[in-house]
């Protein structure tokens, strides 16, 4: 049994535990939540409105439709320590509880200005808990990354060239500055 | 059934072996099957073709899972290959992970390690500055190690031979302590560079900044293009693997050289365990190897025999070279073998930035940085600490996105990259002295996947590289601000020896018997017909990134090897 069979096995074994959306289902063999950290559709919705709301689609694709929030997920799960597991999952978990507090109501219910305040105010040491900056964090770092680094951004809105150009070391500053 | 015997071992038998195909046993191979020689490389790992085993190299950054990045688990698996800076999601397949081939850490040593054919030169640094008369006068001068054997002049031809074949950019700076070679066109400075070149040589007697000298093709001559490469485009991609060969490895220059020869034999998953010493002829005679893919043992025989199995490896080898003649290893009679190893200390780095020279910014790229050789204790010693450093030194002004905001501004910030400011990096690299207490040795008990004992490594940083390391961060501070450099930041590392991939000695040079293991055309003393050229060979280390000098003591050693089997003296 490889490395992903045994993963798969452990992800349906675990069951209930974790509820996995078709959607996901191709990340989701691979991903292992940590003991004790919830990942249902409340906490799935939760991201994919998290990564709109700091991406948001506007003339161009946002990190929504870009499928960001699968990216955030697989590198949380893959990439993170135990502990930024825990925190970011738990993070996202009681995200709703500190929204409705500061902001009256659910973030699902919340305008786009109002998401983008509670995402903002999240990050601010004296409204919240670790959890929340560390789930912030890394969704912020992770989300920015999944675009940037997306085929649709690397190829149709910022495309990355594999032979860069020849070098300038005297290259006009005017031309980068003005370049926008 | 005699005959099929001796049918068998003529099967086996060649004119030389090579043990290795990093960047020194790719040029052993390229020479002798050059002059005619049958020759068998031997490489414990598997294969790895030029082009078609570079299955990362054309890929855009979000084919790769995580964008690059290894996994969590993998890390914590593999603690020491971690530490490797070039150890990522398209260069995974090059790196040994660490219990592939366990080793005994007496003190924490950082062993990188890739097994397979091409070696560690599919993964370099590519910087290839020549050594100096004066670094090969150090030990004698300063009282460490041993004496070399060979002097600047003995070398220098066979700098300018491997230049020219390997393709190498650099300038003709006309500096006695870094000397010129046969160059292709440097890479270009940028202002900046420039600017601190200039307040440099104002201000600063003997420091100069040159462009680093580089195995990359900055224009492809006639003779890299026989080789099936072409110039390099700054992809900065080289750890995959260049579909262009626009760098020197052996997979892409040397190896295939030698197999169009048609005298080449390549024999991955080779794991070799020991030379064959004939007691009689008193000579070696093959190598015992071990098929890493089925356990068995097989012996291949030679009239000569390179050991390029990289520094720690061929320590290993040739101290489980066993006979009632040499019990303590091969050619080890005075005990010094796997003593001696000293490495390059990167320990510190400064950074800083510029706010001049507004009008200007970097575009594009280039395969090269700049370099600052040696200026302590060159001509004489004048410091409180022995031999000194070069720096690596870079300077850039690149687009950035901001990253503040959430929300429609995160998007436009992101979308909109902005011209950032000047900033500089640079790196000591510095000589260590070899020291009897910097060690290998074999492990009595325990043994590897292979049943070869296990390596202890037992190396260690002393006082001289800690006052080398706080000089290096008040000269280059003082030298940056006097150039009117801000935010002038350094940072001293407490990393372990290993890391910076230059591990040399074991088997040094000398003159003595008594007190060395290499002669000056790098035989063993007590076995002329075994031959180092690799890392272990190291008399002293001095700054330079040492591929280059194995390159070319290998080719000198390679030849003279030839002329002797000639003469019949080996």
């Amino acid at each position: 049994m490889n490395r992903r069979q045994a993963i798969k096995r452990t992800v349906l074994l675990s069951g209930g535990m974790v509820f996995l959306k078709y959607s996901l289902l191709g990340q989701a063999s691979r991903l292992s939540i940590p003991d004790g950290s919830t990942f249902g559709p409340s906490e799935e919705r939760m991201l994919q409105l998290v990564v709109d709301t700091m991406i948001p689609s506007t003339d161009t694709p946002g990190a929504k439709e870009l499928n960001v929030d699968q990216f955030v997920l697989l590198m949380v799960n893959d990439c993170h320590t135990k502990k930024d597991q825990i925190a970011f999952y738990s993070g996202l978990h009681s995200m709703d509880v500190f929204v409705e507090k500061g902001f009256g109501q659910s973030f699902a219910l919340c305008d786009i200005d109002t998401r983008v305040d509670a995402l903002n105010s999240m990050n601010k040491k004296s409204d919240t808990s670790p959890e929340l900056q560390a789930f912030i964090q890394i969704a912020k770092n992770r989300t920015i990354q999944g675009y940037l680094e997306s085929k649709y951004v690397m190829t149709e809105v910022l495309p990355h060239k594999m032979i860069p150009d020849p070098y300038d070391g005297y290259y006009p500053a005017s031309k980068l500055e003005g370049e926008i | 059934m005699a005959n099929t015997n001796i049918d068998s071992v003529k099967q086996r038998s060649y004119d030389a072996i090579v043990i290795g195909s990093g960047i020194s046993g790719g040029w052993a191979a390229k020479e002798l099957t050059e002059k005619g020689l049958k020759t068998l490389v031997l490489e414990r790992g598997r294969d790895v073709k030029h082009i078609a085993d570079y299955p990362t190299a054309n890929k855009m950054p979000y084919e790769f899972e995580h964008r690059g990045e290894i996994p969590h688990a993998t890390r914590e698996a593999n603690p020491i290959l971690s530490r490797a800076g070039a150890w990522q999601e398209d260069t995974d397949h090059f790196f040994v992970k660490d219990n592939e081939h366990l080793y005994i850490q007496k003190k924490p040593f950082d062993w990188i390690r890739g097994y397979q054919v091409g070696g560690r030169s599919l993964l370099w640094a590519r910087q290839t500055q020549r050594w100096s008369q004066y670094d090969f006068e150090g030990p004698a001068r300063d009282g460490f190690a041993v004496d070399w054997p060979i002097r600047y002049e003995e070398i220098a031809p066979w700098y300018s031979h491997v230049e020219s074949f390997a393709g190498i950019s650099g300038n003709q700076d006309g500096l006695a302590e870094l000397p010129d070679g046969e160059f292709l066109p440097p890479n270009p400075l940028n202002a900046v560079e420039d600017h601190f070149k200039g307040v440099l040589s104002e201000r600063f007697e003997g420091r100069y900044l040159i462009a680093a000298r580089f195995a990359n093709l900055t224009k492809s001559t006639p003779t890299q293009l026989a080789q099936g490469r072409s110039q390099c485009l700054s992809r900065r991609l080289c750890k995959r693997g260049c579909p262009f060969g626009g760098y020197f490895s052996s997979n892409s220059s040397t190896l295939p050289w030698a197999e169009k020869t048609g005298n080449l034999t390549m024999r991955p998953h080779s794991v070799a365990h020991s030379v064959i010493y004939d007691e009689k002829q008193e000579k070696a005679t093959g190598v015992r190897v071990i098929d890493s893919q089925t356990k068995e043992v097989i012996e291949y025989y030679a009239k000569i025999i390179f050991v390029n199995a990289s520094t720690i490896n061929t320590n290993l080898i040739l101290l489980n070279s066993i006979s009632s003649r040499f019990p303590n290893g091969l050619g080890n009679d005075n005990e010094l073998m796997g003593k001696f190893v000293a490495f390059h200390n990167y320990n510190t780095k400064v950074r800083a930035q510029f706010e001049g020279l507004s009008e200007f910014a970097t575009f594009g790229d280039r395969p090269g940085s700049t370099y600052i050789p040696r200026f302590r204790n060159i001509f004489r010693q004048e410091t409180g600490f022995l031999r000194g450093y070069a720096t690596a030194f870079s300077a850039r002004r690149n687009m950035y996105s901001e990253r503040s905001g959430i929300g429609t501004d995160l998007k436009e910030n992101l979308l909109n990259p902005k011209l950032g400011g000047w900033s500089v990096g640079a790196q000591m690299m510095g000589e260590t002295i070899p020291k009897e207490s910097n060690y290998v040795s074999l492990d009595t008990e325990k043994t590897d996947s292979w049943g070869m004992p296990l390596l202890n490594i037992d190396i260690d940083f002393d006082e001289n590289d800690r006052k080398m390391e706080i000089d290096s961060m008040e000269q280059l501070s003082e030298m940056l601000d006097a150039a009117g450099f801000t935010n002038i930041k350094t940072t001293q590392k407490r990393q372990a020896p290993g890391i910076d991939i230059h591990e040399m000695g074991g088997v040094r040079m000398g003159k003595d018997p008594k007190t060395s293991l290499l002669n000056k055309w790098n035989q063993l003393h007590a076995c002329k017909n075994v031959f180092v050229t690799d890392g272990a060979c190291m008399t002293s280390t001095s700054t330079q990134n040492p591929s280059l000098t194995y390159m070319a003591i290998t080719a000198r050693a390679a030849n003279h090897a030839v002329e002797e089997m000639r003469k019949g003296n080996v």
